[in-house]
């Protein structure tokens, strides 16, 4: 059997030490390259004769395979190295903070309007506005309240001018100005600030309302119940049982009260529901004849839904704020809010 | 509006619990806000009646032999009304007394006393100490005092609405628990069956305002008389104080019926006429809770022939009330229509319990009810030591019965559901209206108690809140979707509201009441604040000219809670008076303080400065048609090294610029702090977008640097240049300033890219180079630059 050429075992070892793929190509060009040993090898057996030719022959072959081999191997070796280099090179660190700007944040009084207003935009109401300064026509007369109506010993008024000019008590005079500029039918949502001569721990002097009218030909109690469950429902929780119960509004007759079931303790009664089970959550009625009267709108022909709720007492209850005051204290610790665990 | 379970249960019996009550009377539309279980404040106390009552051997202890349900006992007792045959309040052995620990067996020398008898402040009923309580008139012993005190009670504080003054009773809920329930009333107020000869004459000058005026004279023969136990301890559950038995009396009358009744000192109003009558022009009175009022024309009073004795239906006079050593009373009670009673104890700031009940209506029935039961009340406590002197009355013009046409179609078209009419026509009854069917409705006359029923839909909402508000159906809501114009202005504060977010701003919100101080020093002097004329408070007193106060105040809070750096914003209404106007507008308006970026790695440090604020106001106005400019420009509350003038084109639309070091220090602001406002109103609605093709032709860049004069401003050197290089210039932009060596002192580098394109053509060199020789001539020649090589 032929035997290897002694030279082999110092071309592995060249092969097996060269660091680089430029080393390697030089190593390669060394043994096998046009002028390199092993074609030069076999060029000599031309010089030999028989048998020794064969032999000869043989072991240079194997050589030259374990030869292109090695350098096959070292080469594969050699480019995973350069790569990983490059890697460890480029890598980032993924755990450093990103650079740059992060968002600030709406009022959670502006996120709780908002989610109001998407609502019902997307039934077709349109937002309308009024003046923050009001005369006692828009914030009381027209609303069925005459100069000496018991219902506005509950509005306690800001007054500006005597008996004129005051800071309106509710947004409900934007239904006079919406059905004077424009006749039914018409669908409004109406939210703004307002003012009571009120403050203590559940009361600031200036609130935030949304006012609702709808006006149209066949306007019933079964539509409002159902146009004000459904927003309850979107804006809390589907599901939750909602109570429609008697109340007095000088501008709304039959007028209610809507409670939602209390859902911080499963109407077990708490410190939130007064131990009651329900939490008051807004004000409703079907449109009292003299306030379509007062608007020029002949109440034989229409009929209307109105309703009205406190933006601050839905953010409370959605939101799980526990103290009105909080939201004017403008404490950037309380404005900057985390993600809920799961959705409220 | 508190009542206790006791005082309805005076009418009718009830026949659920507290909870369920609660419940009902909510759903009829009477809020009840809080049920209180009352109970008694000691335990095991019984009744017992005295045998015999024996002086110990000191002279100054009693022996007294009790006997309670057949069970005797002996109780050693220092009181000083000790009389055989009185009922007192025994606690044996083993009974709980409020602050003590339970009774127990007790040596006095040689008497073993078991227990104590009991006074009531002993009891923890009330304050008297000085003797023990005795339970009047004769009856059981041996049972548990507790119930004989009417406990176990509730006492439920219920919101009555202003249009229901009929519930401000005892008995005007229990009508409405009998409706609402079904169970009739065990018994009715009483009728007038007291016959006495007329005393006074009484007249009433103003017959509309008061439709009844009945007086009723006594004398008290023994004034230690006191208000007796019970009557005391139901006024106490209501929260009454006992003043006097014959106020008692009226207080009590008034919460059993809803009959405000007034008691007068007879001797002080003298013996003439006394008149209903609308008060003069000049007059004055002192009324019982020693203030003096002016009275207006419009007042109605109760006066002798010289002088108001009282304000009718509101408040008695200082000088005609009744004291306790007064013998002599005439007991007013009278009906005054609403109308001539609303509003006056709001103008005059100063409410009663009357007028709460005459402003929302009482019924003309009752004067005639309540002094009836005055008379029952005060012969249980006086007995033989009244007199009953005379009973007089006048009579006015009473409320005439209203008649409403109910038509059913009306029910069916406001609730949305067909009623059977014999339905309607239970629920009309169980309001106890008068109901006389016609062809298809019903002629309806309400109760006189009822102010609040006049039109159909009052009826309506009658049924509706008997049938229950659950029952009623629920309908999806179909009809006419209008479009209305929406203000576009409103639209796009949404937009900027989202945009200053984005950008790292926190909306913050804050009272539009605030301190003149703050308002003034961040206002104009030329606009008048707007003033409230009844402030709750001095530092709420004012309604903001600016947004800035409020942000201000903002950061100082924040800045004595930890915060370093803040950037704030909030929108809303700002007001001013000007020539007698007041006028209200929408601004925004913004705050930054502290450093330029959130401390970050990689990113150096620097407090903010003016250009840092400027790109937000860039960015946030980028939308706006129209071209934004900066103006160097005063304010009372800027730095005037760096405040700006916004203008968009020729309209000015705000400010920003660096609080002012005065105000900075005032407040002990730390740090750099930038404000800037705008007003909404002026700035119009974002404008609709409008695109453009894309260029056809490339466009060319020329690099060009100057010197020039520090005091030339970047603005007005690229509007020269954009002037210059029309039509092919279409940007100019600022990308280096330099100053230092080997400029002048005085002397700044300006570096601008100037970008050419045309519409029509690729620009030639020429035309470029000949537009930038132009560009430098009009630099050089404007500003006293120079080209830099």
């Amino acid at each position: 059997m032929a035997s290897e050429p002694e030279f082999l075992d110092s071309a592995l070892a060249a092969i097996s030490t060269a660091g680089t793929l430029a080393e390697l190509e030089q190593v390669r060009v060394h043994w096998l390259g046009r002028q390199g040993i092993l074609p030069e090898a076999f060029r000599r057996l031309a010089t030999l004769s028989g048998a020794e030719r064969s032999a000869t022959g043989q072991g240079l072959n194997r050589a030259r395979d374990a030869i292109e081999e090695a350098i096959r191997k070292r080469r594969k070796s050699l480019e995973t190295d350069q790569v990983e280099k490059q890697l460890a090179r480029k890598r980032v660190d993924v755990t450093l903070p990103g650079r740059g700007l992060m968002p600030g944040t709406l009022h959670p009084l502006t996120q709780a309007r908002l989610l109001i207003e998407n609502h019902f935009c997307g039934s077709g109401f349109t937002i309308a506005t009024g003046p923050e300064i009001e005369d006692d026509f828009h914030n009381f007369t027209a609303l069925n309240m005459g100069p000496d109506h018991p219902a506005r010993a509950a509005h306690d008024t800001f007054y500006l001018d005597p008996g004129a000019l005051l800071l309106r008590t509710h947004t409900s005079p934007v239904q006079i100005r919406a059905l004077r500029r424009w006749g039914p039918p018409l669908r409004i949502i109406a939210p703004g600030r307002v003012y009571r001569r009120d403050s203590d721990l559940t009361h600031t002097p200036m609130f935030h309302q949304v006012e609702g009218l709808v006006v149209d030909r066949e306007i019933s109690w079964a539509e409002m119940t159902d146009v004000l469950s459904d927003f309850l429902h979107a804006f809390f929780t589907d599901g939750l049982k909602i109570r429609f119960r008697p109340s007095y509004f000088p501008f709304t007759e039959p007028s209610a009260e809507v409670d939602l079931e209390c859902f911080f303790c499963a109407r077990r009664g708490c410190r939130v529901c007064k131990q009651s089970g329900w939490i008051e959550v807004m004000g409703c009625g079907l449109v009292h004849p003299e306030v379509f009267r007062q608007s020029g709108v002949d109440p034989g022909e229409w009929s209307g839904l109105a309703f009205g709720m406190g933006i601050e007492r839905l953010a409370m209850l959605k939101y799980r704020i526990g103290d009105i005051r909080w939201f004017y204290d403008n404490d950037l610790r309380f404005l900057t809010p985390r993600p809920a665990a799961s959705g409220s | 509006m508190k009542i206790t379970r006791r005082w309805l249960e005076d009418w009718l019996p009830i026949p659920m619990r507290d909870h369920r009550l609660r419940n009902r009377l909510t759903e009829g539309g009477f809020e009840v806000e809080t049920v209180h279980v009352l109970s008694a404040p000691f335990s095991g106390v019984c009744v017992a009646a005295i045998q015999s009552v024996d002086f110990m051997k000191d002279g100054r202890l009693r022996v007294c032999r009790l006997e309670a349900g057949g069970r005797l006992a002996t109780v050693v007792s220092g009181a000083p009304n000790l009389e055989p045959g009185h009922r007192v309040a025994w606690a044996p052995p083993g009974a709980r007394l409020p602050g003590r620990s339970p009774l127990d067996e007790r040596h006095f020398h040689e008497v073993l006393s078991s227990g104590m008898l009991c006074s009531e402040q002993e009891l923890g009923i009330g304050t008297r100490s000085d003797r023990i309580l005795e339970l009047p008139g004769e009856g059981v012993t041996g049972v548990d005092l507790a119930p004989v005190l009417e406990w176990p009670d509730a006492l439920f504080e219920i919101d009555v609405t202003p249009n229901r003054g009929d519930c401000l009773s005892a008995l005007g809920l229990a009508r409405e628990i009998s409706g609402l329930t079904g169970v009739a009333l065990s018994r009715s107020p009483p009728g007038g069956a007291t016959s006495l000869p007329r005393g006074r004459p009484l007249r009433i000058d103003a017959p509309s305002a008061c439709s009844r005026f009945i007086g009723l004279e006594f004398a008290l023969l023994d004034p230690r008389i006191e208000t007796p136990l019970a009557l005391r301890m139901r006024l106490a559950r209501l929260g009454i104080e006992s003043i006097h038995p014959v106020v008692d009396v009226t207080q009590y009358v008034m919460m059993e019926l809803g009959q405000p009744l007034h008691a007068y000192d007879a001797g002080a109003v003298g013996e003439g006429e006394l008149r209903v009558r609308w008060a003069r022009k000049g007059e004055s009175l002192d009324l019982l809770n020693k203030r003096t009022i002016e009275l207006d024309e419009d007042f109605l009073v109760v006066a002798s022939p010289t002088r108001p004795l009282g304000l009718a239906g509101v408040m008695g006079g200082l000088e005609a009330s009744v004291q306790s050593e007064t013998r002599h009373i005439f007991l007013e009670s009278a009906h005054f229509s609403p109308g001539a009673i609303a509003g006056r104890a709001r103008r005059i700031n100063c409410g009663s319990e009357a007028a709460q009940r005459f402003e929302r209506g009482v019924d003309p029935a009752l004067p005639v009810s309540a002094i009836e039961r005055a008379v029952e009340l005060l012969t249980e406590i006086y007995g033989s030591a009244i007199r009953f002197e005379a009973l007089s009355e006048a009579t006015g013009t009473p409320p005439s019965p209203r008649e409403i046409r109910l038509e059913p179609s009306l029910v069916q078209k406001k609730l949305g559901c067909r009623l059977q009419r014999r339905t309607l026509l239970k629920y009309l009854e169980a309001t106890r209206c008068v109901v006389k069917p016609t062809g298809s409705g019903f002629r309806v006359t309400p109760p006189s108690c009822r102010y609040d029923l006049h039109a159909p839909e009052d009826l309506v909402e009658e049924v509706a809140r008997l049938h229950g508000y659950a029952r009623l159906p629920m309908r999806p809501l179909t009809g006419a979707l209008r479009r209305l114009p929406r203000d576009p202005f409103h639209a796009s504060m949404e937009k900027w509201r989202g945009r200053l977010a984005e950008r790292g701003y926190h909306e913050t919100i804050s009272l539009s009441l605030i301190d003149p101080d703050w308002d003034q020093a961040f206002a104009p002097p030329e606009e008048s604040p707007v003033h409230l004329l009844n402030p709750l408070a001095g530092d709420q007193s004012t309604l903001r000219r600016s947004l800035w106060p409020c942000l201000v105040r903002t950061l100082v809070y924040n800045q004595a809670r930890e915060q370093r750096r803040l950037r704030i914003f909030e929108m809303g209404s700002v007001f001013w008076e000007q020539d007698g106007r007041k006028n209200e507008q929408e601004e925004v308006a913004g705050l930054w303080n502290g450093s330029s970026v959130e401390m970050q790695w990689g990113t150096p440090d620097r407090e903010v400065d003016f250009y840092d604020v400027k790109l937000d106001l860039e960015s946030l106005l980028v939308s706006v048609p129209g071209r934004l400019r900066f103006r160097p420009s005063q304010h009372v509350a800027l730095d005037p090294a760096e405040c700006a003038c916004l203008f968009l084109d020729e309209r000015r639309i705000g400010f920003l610029g660096a609080l002012h070091p005065k105000l900075q220090k005032r407040w002990e602001v730390k740090g750099k702090t930038y404000i800037w406002s705008f007003n909404l109103n002026e700035l119009g609605a974002f404008s609709d977008v409008e695109y453009k093709s894309p260029p056809r032709f490339p466009s060319i860049r020329r690099d060009l640097a100057f010197e020039l004069p520090t005091a030339v401003p970047v603005g007005e050197v690229e509007e020269a240049l954009l002037v210059a290089g029309r039509p092919s210039l279409v940007e100019v932009r600022l990308f280096d300033v330099y100053t230092g060596a080997p400029l002048q002192e005085g002397f700044r580098s300006l570096a601008f890219s100037l970008i050419f394109r045309d519409e029509h053509s690729t620009l030639t060199e020429k035309a470029i180079n000949d537009l930038c020789e132009k560009a430098v001539v009009i630099i050089e020649g404007g500003f006293h630059g120079r080209l830099r090589r």
